[in-house]
């Protein structure tokens, strides 16, 4: 038996061996195809003209047999490789020279495409696939008329009433950023067409609101360079191509080669597309600002970097913009790609890559990726190119610290962590005697400020000593002092202090590996100074906080997890003393007694803190606005405290939200099951229960699970409002004050605090827009000082 | 039997001959060390021969990589378009280039040697081939990048310095007379360093000046370092010659000696 296994199971393989070459066989072909169309436009050993003829007569050959396949690959190519745009057109034009039903059914099949991506708000594939429908007029694939067409009711829907401007913005946006591709040929056979197209296009723009323009801007300031609204910058840049007829220099024509085989193709008509309608459920792209930090002037000698308003400019930076999102993931293959750059020797490269992922850091209201990326890709860029790229981020970071003074504040933040970032992977090296003219200024002035926290942030990436020892002595003012818990139990004249003998009493108790509760015996007899109130007592007891949170915070100085293990182990004194939200803030006003020097530390215990729900998040927005802590509101680590509190209440909301649609969507699955299962046998109920491990959730649940999603959403709300009432009320009584006293109200502390206020808005807009009408209502009314409404209503406008 | 008689001395003639002889292989070595490119001399005589361990194999590899002896086998980048979308398995093989010289019964070959490909089948591959081949030069070229400066007479603004427990203080100290210092970087445990000076001159001057010299008790070696950073200013930013430095470098950690006490976790009153 065992002798004949072999023999049967070698028949088996034969017969299944001989099927799986069949297949295999022409996966191979298709597998070939596929990396054929890829490839091409890559470098070459023979000339891209050849290899499109070559491959479209391979392609030709095999439509037969893999007509699907083809066409798939050559919509995916279209859609995901948009720089290669017009090889592929190219191509297209070339078989639909040989095959004219195959170009109608591409056409048909990327129109197809074009309107699944409307549909399901891919603005960029929209993007990519409308300018490669345009593109294929200059192959003559499409007729010039029938893209009008198409153009014109794109640009109808920024006619239509009652839809938000963003929806409005991007048809415009989709139709401009078509018209360098396709610009001169529609100008050749229809310029009345266009000129008609290009007016709605002036008479939407004239009449569009741009409130949202000063929030996005990284600076207040337009000189030297104006920080322009992206369609209006667009919108200048093609008015500038139409001037030169159309002409731009940067875009490779494949197509222009084989004008004349493809001058005899059939055009195919575009069937008519109408934009779909607006749905409240769609996301548009926010407007943004183009962001600019070099002209010619700043480059050295050589190829000349295009004006600002010159279209090769915004074709640039779009395509340098693409590369850094496809290869995202891959520090060193963005870097590398960005050096490869097709045009690099007609482009002062290094200067526009610097500038692409400079506009990527400060993109408001947030970075597409996270701030590390651009960070890491930097230093990647100076790797590969040590001769040129430091010193170009040495000039853009000169040129960043003179402009600082009109640097909004979500940038100026990330300016500081980017640059401290970068200092420690290049030995703290800098030269700051350079800067020193800083020194002289106000304390509160952005320059010092941003050398004071770049230190801060230095001392969170190396340690103390090293960064006294990498500044230059004129800087000592600005050099942070050592970080170090301040005991006062221990201190000098601690005799004196009320606490002193409970807290040596509970040193010694927690050394000993006491309880919890022998803590709380050691605390019991400290009277409340505050009170003789019992009531007031029993619920917050300002000595007790004191003695106990100094005291073990001091023991579990030595490091983050020393802290982390003290907290948790006596997690239950903590909700015994802080049961109400003024004592919550008394815990957190004694972790800042005693670590005040320690920035870094403070930011994790809270995060502990309102993990372990020690604290809640509104006894953290309390706190950083009471008055206690007024000496340090200017300050980015405090901020960073407030956004991490108000990221951590986002992240429950959203996990409550979604597991209440998950278990809602269970339950929806599980009856439409037992329907099914009533039907036929067993069968579908294997299937249900293969599917879905987890048991059907009662109604109870779900009812129980709203209920916490309520309650986390009236908390999510109660925070916003805390934090914009005080921002209101801090901001108020400072205009009234310098009003009365006949000041002026622009101080450096207004513009930090200002500029923090329009920080929540942007930074966590997305959970902002939800309370809107409560806020326009509750706070943000009439009769508010304009410069605060102005910062609300400018964040409104940006979905608007 | 034929006995043949040599005599036990040489002739005149045959000396002549074998000097000449040793002469040309003096010469020959000689042109063969100037061609190669040497390891560092002092480390030469440290690197056993036959390493005991893998890990030391490896640890040499590594000295070696890094004294530019051996090339580094050159990695190939992963393909772009990879995060653009997926592609079969099979594909990858292809792309490889070497499937093409295997020999013998592929079975899942879908192109058997004895199999006629259809003509448009064999342009296809033509363009294919004329694509990967130039591929593959572009990745390799990427890959060489960092290390494709061509070789120019051995001038920069860098030198090597050995010396018995140099410091960057001293040499920072030793070299100031020299020219302005941009950049030091040691490797401390080696007992040697990297000076860098804004000019080539200074490091010329340096090298004529303290070759060989006993400074502060220590007998220093100085050379042109090998690696030599170009680094010409293309604009006016000052610290751009610290990180071009650093970056060409490529040893961002630098020589930086952490000189804090170690903090002894020895307390467990939490647990």
């Amino acid at each position: 038996m065992s002798r004949r296994r072999p023999h049967e199971e070698e028949d088996g393989y034969e017969r299944a061996y001989k099927k799986r070459r069949r297949v295999s066989e022409n996966q191979e072909i298709e597998d070939r195809l596929e990396s054929l169309i890829l490839r091409v436009g890559e470098k070459s050993t023979s000339s891209l003209e050849s290899n499109l003829e070559g491959l479209s007569s391979v392609l030709e050959a095999d439509l037969g047999s893999f007509r699907g396949k083809i066409l798939r690959i050559l919509t995916d190519c279209a859609m995901k490789m948009p720089e290669k745009c017009t090889i592929y057109t190219t191509l297209v034009g070339l078989l639909n020279a040989k095959n004219y039903n195959f170009g109608g059914e591409f056409v048909e099949y990327m129109v197809r495409n074009f309107k699944e991506a409307l549909k399901g708000c891919k603005w960029n594939a929209a993007r990519y696939s409308l300018r490669f429908l345009a593109d294929l007029v200059n192959c003559h694939v499409i007729s010039a008329a029938s893209l009008l067409q198409l153009l014109d009711n794109m640009v109808d829907a920024a006619k239509e009433d009652g839809v938000p401007q963003v929806r409005k913005d991007w048809y415009v946006y989709a139709v401009l950023s078509t018209l360098p591709w396709v610009g001169r040929e529609l100008y050749e056979k229809k310029e009345q067409a266009l000129e008609h197209l290009l007016v709605s296009i002036e008479v939407f723009l004239g009449k569009r609101h741009k409130k949202h323009h000063a929030a996005l801007r990284v600076w207040t300031s337009d000189t030297p360079h104006p920080q322009e609204e992206y369609l209006d910058c667009l919108w200048a840049q093609i008015r500038k191509l139409r001037q030169d007829n159309w002409a731009e220099k940067h875009i490779p024509r494949p197509y222009l080669a084989f004008d004349s085989i493809l001058c005899e193709a059939l055009q195919h008509n575009l069937p008519t597309i109408l934009p779909p309608p607006h749905h409240a459920s769609y996301q548009y792209p926010m407007p943004s600002v183009v962001f600019r930090m070099f002209d010619y002037t700043d480059c050295p000698e050589g190829p000349i970097l295009p004006g600002a308003h010159s279209i090769e400019r915004f074709l640039i930076e779009e395509h340098l913009h693409q590369i850094v999102e496809m290869h995202q993931l891959e520090r060193k293959d963005c870097a590398a790609h960005l050096l490869n750059f097709p045009y690099k020797e007609k482009i002062p490269l290094d200067y526009s890559i610097v500038e692409i992922i400079f506009a990527e850091l400060f993109h408001m209201p947030n970075p597409r990726l996270l701030e590390i990326v651009y960070g890491s890709i930097l230093i990647e860029l100076c790797r590969l190119q040590p001769s040129t790229m430091p010193q170009v981020l040495a000039q853009a970071t000169e040129i960043l610290f003179l402009r600082i003074d009109t640097m909004n504040t979500t940038c100026f933040d990330r300016f500081v962590n980017w640059f401290s970032y970068h200092l420690s992977n290049f030995q703290f090296r800098w030269s700051w005697d350079d800067w020193e003219s800083c020194l002289q200024l106000d304390p509160e002035h952005p320059k010092p400020k941003f050398v004071r926290e770049v230190l801060l942030k230095c001392l969170r990436l190396s340690y103390h000593q090293r960064v006294k020892d990498m500044m230059p002595e004129s800087y000592e003012p600005l050099i942070p002092v050592k970080p170090e818990p301040q005991y006062k139990y221990t201190a000098e004249g601690a005799g004196s202090l009320p606490g002193t003998a409970a807290a040596h009493q509970l040193v010694v108790s927690i050394r000993q590996k006491c309880t919890p509760e022998e803590v709380l015996n050691v605390l019991k007899d400290l009277p409340n100074p505050s009170t003789d109130d019992d009531d007031a007592d029993s619920r917050c007891n300002p000595l007790k906080i004191d003695v106990f949170v100094q005291t073990l915070l001091n023991l579990g100085a030595k490091s983050f997890s020393h802290s982390f293990a003290a907290i948790s182990k006596f997690h239950y004194v903590f909700k015994i003393l802080a049961e109400s939200e003024e004592a919550q803030i008394c815990i957190l006003r004694n972790m800042f007694e005693l670590w005040q020097t320690h920035q870094q530390m403070m930011c994790v215990l809270v995060d502990k803190m309102l993990k372990t729900q020690i604290v809640e998040c509104s006894a953290v927005a309390n706190w950083i606005f009471s008055k206690e802590m007024t000496g340090e509101f200017t300050k980015l680590y405090l901020w960073e405290i407030l956004h991490l509190t108000i990221r951590k209440m986002n992240k429950h909301v959203s996990r409550l939200t979604r597991e209440l649609a998950d278990a809602s969507e269970r339950i929806r699955r599980a009856e439409s099951d037992s329907d099914e299962s009533d039907d036929d046998a067993d069968g579908s109920n294997n299937n249900s229960r293969k599917g879905d491990d987890r048991e059907k959730p009662s109604e109870e649940m779900v009812v129980r699970m709203e209920e916490r999603l309520e309650t986390a959403q009236a908390d999510q709300k109660t925070l916003f409002l805390i934090i914009f009432q005080r921002f209101i009320m801090i901001l108020s009584e400072h205009l009234v004050r310098s009003d009365t006293d006949g000041k002026d109200f622009n101080t450096h502390w207004y513009k930090w605090t200002i500029g923090r206020l329009q920080q929540v808005f942007l930074a966590h807009h997305e959970q902002v827009q939800k309370y809107s009408s409560t806020l326009e209502t509750l706070l943000f009314t009439q009769d508010l000082d304009p410069h605060i409404l102005d910062v609300f209503h400018q964040f409104t406008s940006l979905r608007a | 039997m034929v006995y043949l008689h040599f005599p036990t001395s040489l002739s005149e003639e045959e000396l002549m001959l074998q000097a000449k002889y040793a002469k040309l292989k003096k010469k020959k070595k000689a042109l063969q060390a100037l061609k190669s490119p040497r390891p560092e001399q002092e480390r030469a005589p440290t690197t056993p021969k036959r390493p005991a361990e893998a890990r030391d194999a490896k640890e040499v590899v590594k000295k070696l990589l890094k004294s530019g002896a051996i090339p580094a086998i050159a990695k190939t980048p992963k393909r772009p378009e990879q995060a653009g979308f997926k592609r079969p398995a099979g594909l990858e093989r292809k792309l490889s280039g070497t499937e093409r010289t295997v020999s013998g019964y592929q079975p899942f070959s879908a192109t058997h040697p004895e199999e006629a490909e259809p003509e448009p089948r064999s342009k296809g591959k033509s363009i294919y081939e004329s694509l990967v081949s130039a591929r593959d030069r572009e990745e390799r070229g990427l890959a060489e990048k960092p290390d494709g400066r061509p070789d120019k007479p051995r001038q920069g603004n860098t030198i090597f310095v050995t010396g018995h427990n140099i410091t960057e203080d001293f040499l920072k100290k030793a070299f100031q007379t020299c020219g302005t210092i941009v950049n030091v970087t040691m490797e401390i445990e080696k007992h040697r360093g990297f000076v860098t000076f804004d000019k080539v001159e200074s490091a010329d001057r340096a090298i004529n000046e303290l070759e060989g010299c006993v400074v502060s008790g220590i007998q220093l070696k100085v050379s042109l370092a090998r690696r030599q950073p170009v680094i010409q200013p293309i604009n006016d930013a000052t610290s751009s010659s610290a990180w071009s430095t650093i970056a060409a470098n490529r040893s961002q950690k630098g020589s930086h000696k952490d000189t804090r006490e170690i903090v002894q976790y020895v307390e467990h009153m939490f647990d």
